[in-house]
């Protein structure tokens, strides 16, 4: 984005905050249901000051990155498999066809039952929920690979290992860093969902704790902690991104 | 001709009727929990005193007072039947909450209105062993978590060492016997439930503490409503009223029993054996003097900054 495409974009966010707040002061919004963006805005600063962030933040933070990492290892493991060969494909497909559509904050409750309201549980169904998007595109990064390059690793009696790992994934990788991103995202939603009904801290929790005694700056607050969370999970995928992709291009 | 006219005119006319009649009746929607609580709620409605009153109430279900407030304000029903202490804290946060009429006082003495669970074979007995354990509560910040939480530092516990979870009332039995919390506070029918199970035992009584009768929960409006449909609390607290005097004469009978396993969806056995352990009468004024109480312990656990005049919410139906 170039930085006038910013300030654009910026400056409408900044106008429309403005609307709100003179519409929570005009009177025409219950203050019990939002309070002034001005207010939320003391509320976080305060926050942020006390400390009281950085505890929440990491406990999501911590389950949200190891759910993830677990399902960037298995997608793409498991992706790279059933991408090469056909007969893994088959055996695999008609189980993720039936269990990827099902949205995965609907498996929270099933999920509870076997395995409580820990951490354990959460890094499940935060790695399932990432796991099918990843899956998906890596298969897809694997067969649509150019058959010339890969007749041409043949041609130079490539080992399968060095095959995967320099020719194959780097070739697939744009495709898996897609899918990657859309896991990312996915992620979060289930990471705070799981706070929510799990109740044993995070950011989640937080919201719905602040909800449950009636302070609504507060509980704003956290909501936007959130969304600074998933701006910052932007940003950084964006780099690991460009940095992965200049390394692919050299690699392959 | 002349036939039909008169013909015509005989529906006309009873379309009319019709038509004012359903404007004489007034439906109102009232956020529920399906606990004790709400039993001359039920009643009113099953003995049509409502009805008399020309109100259709349709109750919605909610997990707890701190769900039903932010309904009530929403709009999406008008009337919330909720706990004193999330009254209390939104009335702090400036909510224009108004009480119409109370809903459950405590009795006093085990077995009450709502105890602590746990499994016999926990090994759980006093507030020290539920450090770093899960305790489950309806909500949190309620009555029944402020509560659970005095007992726990009375009883050799540190409260803040403790994980409240929150499971609805109904869910608490399979919550805690397949081991999903390691301790409950629950309210009753769901509570006598648990207790007729061999496996589960009573840990604690937090409401029986100085054996003093508290007020738990109340009927709650917005202030606007109060000062547009007075007409109709006049009429809810009339209905209300008679289901209170019904439900503390026939308590215990045939009829009671199956009006309460009806909404509760708990055996007609288990509530028989549940009502035989004590003698329920509901209260038909809000004891004002235990929520006092109840607000000092609030300000101890810093869920409310000062005491305020809760008179000044409580509007006298005529």
């Amino acid at each position: 984005m170039s930085r006038y495409a910013f300030l654009v974009g910026g400056g409408f966010v900044v106008i429309l905050l403005a609307c709100a707040e003179m519409a929570v002061r005009g009177g025409f919004v219950s203050p019990y249901m939002a309070p002034a963006p001005s207010q939320v805005a003391l509320t976080l600063a305060s926050m942020f000051s006390e400390g009281r962030v950085l505890a929440p933040l990491g406990q999501t933070l911590g389950l949200l990155l190891a759910g993830f990492t677990l399902a960037c290892v298995l997608g793409i493991a498991l992706g790279l498999a059933m991408g090469a060969d056909e007969r893994v494909y088959n055996l695999f497909d008609p189980l993720v066809e039936i269990i990827r559509p099902i949205p995965k904050p609907a498996l929270i409750p099933p999920l509870m039952l076997f395995l409580g309201f820990g951490a354990e549980m959460k890094i499940v169904i935060i790695t399932m929920a990432a796991f099918f998007p990843i899956l998906i595109n890596t298969i897809g990064g694997v067969k649509t690979i150019d058959p010339v390059v890969l007749q041409t690793a043949r041609t130079f009696r490539v080992g399968p290992a060095r095959t995967i790992f320099q020719v194959i994934l780097p070739s697939a990788t744009p495709m898996i860093l897609a899918g990657a991103r859309v896991a990312l995202g996915l992620a979060l939603v289930v990471a705070i969902l799981g706070d929510m009904l799990a109740s044993n801290g995070g950011l989640g929790f937080e919201i719905v704790d602040m909800q449950r005694a009636f302070m609504l700056p507060e509980m704003y607050a956290w909501v936007v902690v959130v969304s600074l969370l998933g701006l910052l999970q932007a940003f950084l995928f964006h780099r690991l991104e460009s940095w992965l992709t200049f390394w692919a291009r050299n690699n392959a | 001709m002349l036939r039909r006219s008169v013909f015509f005119a005989i529906i006309l006319l009873q379309a009319l009727v019709t038509q004012v009649h359903a404007a004489e009746k007034t439906a109102l929607r009232v956020s529920l929990i399906p606990i004790f609580d709400i039993i001359p709620f039920q009643a009113a409605q099953t003995q049509g005193y409502f009805a008399d009153q020309n109100l259709t109430l349709d109750g919605t279900p909610s997990q707890g007072g701190a769900q039903g407030i932010p309904a009530l304000l929403a709009g999406s029903v008008q009337i919330a039947f909720t706990n004193v202490v999330s009254v209390l804290q939104g009335l702090e946060r400036g909510l224009p909450l108004r009480i119409i009429a109370p809903a459950q006082e405590t009795i006093g003495t085990p077995p009450d209105s709502a105890g602590l669970v746990t499994l016999a074979a926990s090994g759980i007995t006093s507030g020290a062993d539920l450090s770093g354990k899960r305790v489950g509560v309806n909500t949190r910040n309620n009555i029944i978590w402020l509560y659970a939480r005095s007992w726990i530092d009375q009883n050799g516990g540190d409260s803040r060492a403790v994980n409240f979870v929150e499971v609805p009332f109904p869910q608490m039995p399979d919550a805690l016997l397949n081991g999903r919390i390691d301790a409950a506070m629950v309210s009753q029918p769901y509570l006598g439930d648990l207790l007729q199970d061999k496996a589960v035992k009573a840990l604690g009584w937090p409401y029986s503490a100085g054996g003093l009768r508290t007020a738990t929960s109340v009927y709650v409006v917005t202030e606007r409503f109060t000062a547009e449909h007075p007409e109709l609390i006049s009429a809810f607290v009339a209905g209300l009223r008679k289901g209170i005097a019904w439900s503390n004469e026939n308590f215990g009978s045939d009829a009671y029993i199956s009006m309460v396993s009806g909404y509760t969806s708990i055996e007609p056995e288990k509530i028989k054996a549940i009502v035989k352990q004590a003698r329920w009468k509901f209260p038909d004024v809000v004891n004002v003097e235990s929520v006092r109480r109840t607000m000092e312990l609030m300000i101890h656990y810093g869920t409310l900054k000062a005491p305020i005049d809760i008179n000044a919410a409580i509007i006298a139906a005529r």
